[in-house]
């Protein structure tokens, strides 16, 4: 019986499918467990528009500036869609916020890779266009004036978690070729 | 700082970076399709409905499966809502419950009296919420009874103290509720001791605000605001809140919302089945309110139930 690691030679190959294979899936899962965060009961029934909400968003981001490829548009598209599903809301709304946010994101990645500041400054901007994208489709369904203060209040919060979300993001995805530095992703990149 | 940098969070990525081809095309195709879709939905709400069951019903495990690990996180970190009142309200209900049987007894010796013959028995079931709505066009939440335990579409649901919705649409063991507080959410009702006529008309906001009130009709804040009965999708007496005066007209403070309720009873009351509301201005019996706030239906002798199941845990 061998042991994983007895041998460095054949060990690296199975920790970089390891590593491959968790490193398609983390950003699938990550986006799909906040969005069933984000529909979690807590608080009160009756605003569900909280940072909570925006924690989706804020996972979609962080992937378009990391992997910048088409998939987090097809992703965006989907947690979105089911988000509108199980809120019973309007079909597309968050769909649609999800993917011109994502938009935005991977237009602005190349800033976004030039340091802390420069990600975080790209996220709050992401976040403050989403949340008035978010208010002036709710006034234009709803037929009332833009409510743009309850909308901001919710990114707002959301800009505070997003260090936190993307340090958790970063530090749990796997290493690219079987080295245990995490942060990496695999090589030939998420799609 | 500057270690931290030139890490792999901001370094890019190394390999064939695919961006451009696929990724342009897709963004204003998938935004083209969400915005079809959001234009249908909102001229036509009910259009994608058994799109929308099917899709609930495809992900229900998942939503199931998630319920249940939230709550153990949920009770750790202390998200859970939990109602400050849960000692005062489980006083009140054991004083509700010695009331109900002294109730039950003159009830059954009355019916001897009268020569009553009941035919069917009132049902209630209870669900837990799982998912609360994150679309700001949607106070909803779903809960875990649907079909499978008699549920149907405009069965009104009461959470705590008093009125909290009604079924927008029952899936096989799930159901969506409509919050009061939901921006399609009209609900008639009866305002003060003299029983003001009013509709209760949902914002979007926790406090949904009163339409439709004659000018003439007096009512001040404080007023104690329960269903009319009108419409026959509610039944007369439910408590539903208190008014509200501000600056926007007249609100009220909804009674159920205070609570933060984790779980909720659903009526199994049919639309229509409700014997129309009597037009006088007598106030409102207090028994009727409690019997609301143990969520259990109120005027039984206006009732058609229409299935005899007993509250499922």
């Amino acid at each position: 019986m061998r042991h994983l690691g007895a041998d460095d030679s054949n060990a690296e190959p199975v920790l970089a499918v390891l590593a491959r294979g968790w490193g398609w899936l983390w950003p699938l899962a990550s986006v799909a467990g906040l969005v069933l965060f984000a529909l979690a009961p807590r608080g009160e029934p009756h605003d569900p528009l909280t940072p909570a909400a925006l924690l989706p968003l804020l996972a979609l981001h962080y992937w378009t500036v990391r992997a910048g490829a088409a998939a987090p548009f097809i992703l965006a598209f989907s947690a979105g869609l089911a988000s509108d599903v199980v809120s019973h809301g309007p079909v597309g709304l968050w769909a649609l916020v999800d993917v011109a946010a994502v938009a935005l994101s991977a237009w602005l990645a190349p800033l976004a890779r030039r340091g802390l500041l420069a990600h975080l400054a790209v996220a709050v901007v992401m976040l403050a266009a989403a949340g008035l994208a978010l208010s002036l489709t709710v006034a234009a369904a709803a037929l009332e004036a833009p409510r743009l203060a309850p909308a901001f209040m919710a990114c707002a919060g959301a800009a505070f978690l997003y260090p936190a979300l993307a340090a958790v993001l970063f530090a749990a995805t796997p290493p690219a070729s079987g080295s245990m530095r995490p942060g990496k992703l695999p090589a030939g990149g998420w799609p | 700082m500057g270690a931290f940098e030139n890490s792999a969070m901001y370094r890019p990525r190394r390999g064939p970076r695919r961006r451009g081809g696929l990724s342009s095309a897709l963004a204003p195709v998938l935004a083209g399709v969400a915005g079809g879709l959001l234009i249908m939905s909102l001229l036509d709400p009910g259009a994608l409905a058994p799109a929308r069951s099917l899709l609930v019903e495809a992900i229900a495990p998942v939503i199931t499966a998630s319920a249940r690990a939230w709550q153990p996180v949920a009770r750790t970190f202390g998200l859970e809502p939990v109602s400050p009142r849960l000692g005062s309200d489980a006083a009140r209900i054991a004083a509700l419950e010695m009331r109900l049987a002294d109730v039950e007894r003159e009830n059954a010796d009355l019916k001897q009296l009268a020569r009553f013959v009941r035919a069917t028995r009132s049902a209630t079931v209870s669900a837990r919420i799982l998912m609360m709505s994150a679309s700001p066009l949607a106070q909803t939440v779903l809960v875990n009874a649907g079909r499978s335990q008699g549920v149907k579409g405009g069965f009104p649901v009461v959470a705590g103290d008093g009125l909290f919705g009604r079924v927008l649409q029952a899936h096989s063991d799930h159901a969506s509720i409509m919050l009061l507080s939901d921006r399609q959410s009209r609900v008639p009702v009866a305002i003060g001791p003299r029983e003001a006529r009013a509709v209760l008309v949902g914002t979007g906001g926790p406090q949904p605000k009163l339409e439709f009130l004659a000018a003439a009709q007096q009512i001040a804040a404080g007023d104690l605001v329960t269903t009319s009965g009108l419409g026959g999708v509610y039944p007369r007496g439910l408590a539903v809140g208190v008014v509200v005066a501000d600056g926007q007209g007249v609100r009220v403070e909804l009674t159920a919302g205070r609570a933060d309720p984790l779980a909720v009873t659903i009526l199994m009351l049919e639309a229509g089945a409700l014997e129309p509301a009597e037009s006088g201005t007598g106030k409102p019996e207090r028994t009727q309110r409690q019997a609301a706030a143990a969520g259990l239906p109120v005027k039984p002798q206006s009732m058609q139930p229409v299935s005899s199941r007993e509250p499922t845990p």
